[in-house]
């Protein structure tokens, strides 16, 4: 979904646009299963757009496909950094007027009390791991990059993603093989 | 194996992303371009070494081969990572039984892949946990097969390679012959030449090679890249006897005869 350049808008600012509209809720996906909180995970994702557009000189915009690897990098560590107490991209998210956007009715609210609870039993289930093999999980296995993209995001050789995936699979086996509730799933 | 399906989240609303984009952009046309210090994106390197080749082994590719080449491809999207995961859950399933019978079979729990042979739709890795025992797992588009494989003790000296074992395996009732074996230091690439005087460019790294082609070829020798330029390493490794493959099998271990080296240049006998 590409939307048109409205008056007022510069031509880079346009860009960030057409790539929020593309990546949000890719990136949005990647920090709720980051951090298993649907709200946080908002604020996260703006956070992300933001301290993209510092770095947009880096950013491959020319070919918005390329894009997402690149933003989930800088996802990853604007999660990391809000999880590991560093404020800092929070604070930047401040900085952004809030849209006035409706709270969710009761409903919605349940819905999302059950999803996270989902989210933070799959987080339960890969803490076992490393960091780099949590992040390859969630890159590779929960955002389908493939080797070679989730290799660029984390600056690691590409048998350095497969190392690590695999011994993220026998973890989980020898701790989940029992457990129905997970199942075997890979993007090809 | 396994593998973290992970439950569902649901989409931003339409409302959410409009009125947040809408944020986005009125603050970023406001702000002045300042400098980046975001330093965590860089380039990613392959883990084969491969490189030129050479010419392709007979003239017409055989039904059951169709897309091989005679040097490396590139991996097509996706193709390693669901190479990986069906090697994973064979080798899951499978139960350990090394070529040697001396002493317990290898930890398959702690195998990783450590080096892929990617020649059109066919991968072939090896997969292993840096000890002497490991495992070949050939993956074409309709099988997946998988077999034992052990490195010999015998050391590899620099600038040489050490064929470990050369196989004869049969798809779709029509053979070809996987090679495997370790590289000396040094040595930064290699081809071979086969029996018929074709050549086939073998993926290493690592301090380990593959390679395979459709047919029964012989080895002859190597053609080897070093530092110091490239060599000629006879192997005159003929290829085992292959008993007649069974109609429209495909390729499981069992269905081949292979040969296993204890020095660098004995396989199959010389």
């Amino acid at each position: 979904m590409l939307r048109s350049v409205s008056a007022g808008e510069s031509s880079e600012a346009a860009d960030f646009g057409h790539l929020f509209d593309r990546h949000a809720q890719a990136v949005y996906k990647f920090c709720a299963r980051r951090t298993a909180d649907l709200v946080l995970a908002e604020d996260l994702t703006s956070s992300t757009f933001l301290e993209a557009w510092r770095h947009r000189h880096r950013a491959p915009l020319g070919n918005p496909d390329s894009a997402l690897p690149w933003l989930l990098g800088v996802a990853n560590n604007v999660v990391r950094n809000a999880l590991r107490g560093r404020h800092r991209e929070w604070a930047a998210a401040e900085r952004l007027p809030t849209p006035p956007v409706a709270p969710a009715a009761e409903d919605q609210a349940v819905g999302r009390s059950m999803t996270e609870a989902r989210l933070q039993e799959a987080l339960d289930a890969i803490s076992t791991l490393s960091e780099g093999e949590q992040e390859v999980v969630l890159l590779v296995l929960w955002s389908e990059l493939s080797y070679e993209e989730a290799a660029t995001v984390l600056a690691v050789p590409v048998g350095t993603v497969r190392s690590r995936l695999s011994r993220a699979r026998s973890k989980l086996q020898a701790a989940l093989g029992n457990r129905p509730q997970f199942i075997l799933k890979e993007s090809s | 194996m396994i593998d973290l399906s992970p439950p569902p989240v649901p989409d931003l609303s339409d409302e959410w992303v409009t009125s947040h984009r809408q944020a986005l952009i009125e603050a970023l046309s406001q702000q002045h371009r300042r400098p980046g210090r975001w330093v965590a994106v860089a380039g990613a390197t392959g883990i084969a070494a491969t490189v030129s080749t050479i010419l392709l082994v007979g003239g017409s590719q055989p039904y059951a081969f169709a897309g091989w080449s005679a040097a490396p491809t590139a991996p097509a999207t996706g193709q390693l990572s669901a190479a990986d995961t069906t090697c994973q859950a064979h080798l899951a399933q499978a139960v350990p039984s090394p070529p040697s019978n001396k002493g317990p079979g290898p930890d398959v729990a702690s195998f990783v892949p450590e080096l892929s042979d990617v020649r059109g739709p066919y991968t072939v890795t090896v997969f292993g946990n840096g000890g002497p025992s490991g495992a070949l797992c050939i993956s074409a588009p309709t099988a997946t097969s998988l077999r034992w494989i052990k490195a010999s003790d015998a050391s590899v000296g620099p600038g040489a390679i050490a064929v470990d074992e050369v196989s004869v395996l049969a798809r779709d009732a029509q053979p070809y012959t996987l090679v495997e074996g370790r590289t000396g230091v040094g040595v930064t690439a290699l081809s071979l030449t086969l029996g018929n005087g074709s050549e086939v460019t073998a993926t290493s790294g690592d301090g380990i090679f593959i390679a395979w082609w459709p047919g029964s070829q012989s080895i002859a020798s190597a053609q080897l890249t070093t530092p110091n330029g490239q060599a000629t390493q006879p192997l005159n490794l003929p290829g085992p006897q292959i008993p007649a493959p069974p109609k429209s099998a495909p390729s499981q271990p069992g269905t081949q005869s292979s040969c296993q080296s204890t020095a660098s240049v004995a396989c199959g006998g010389s």
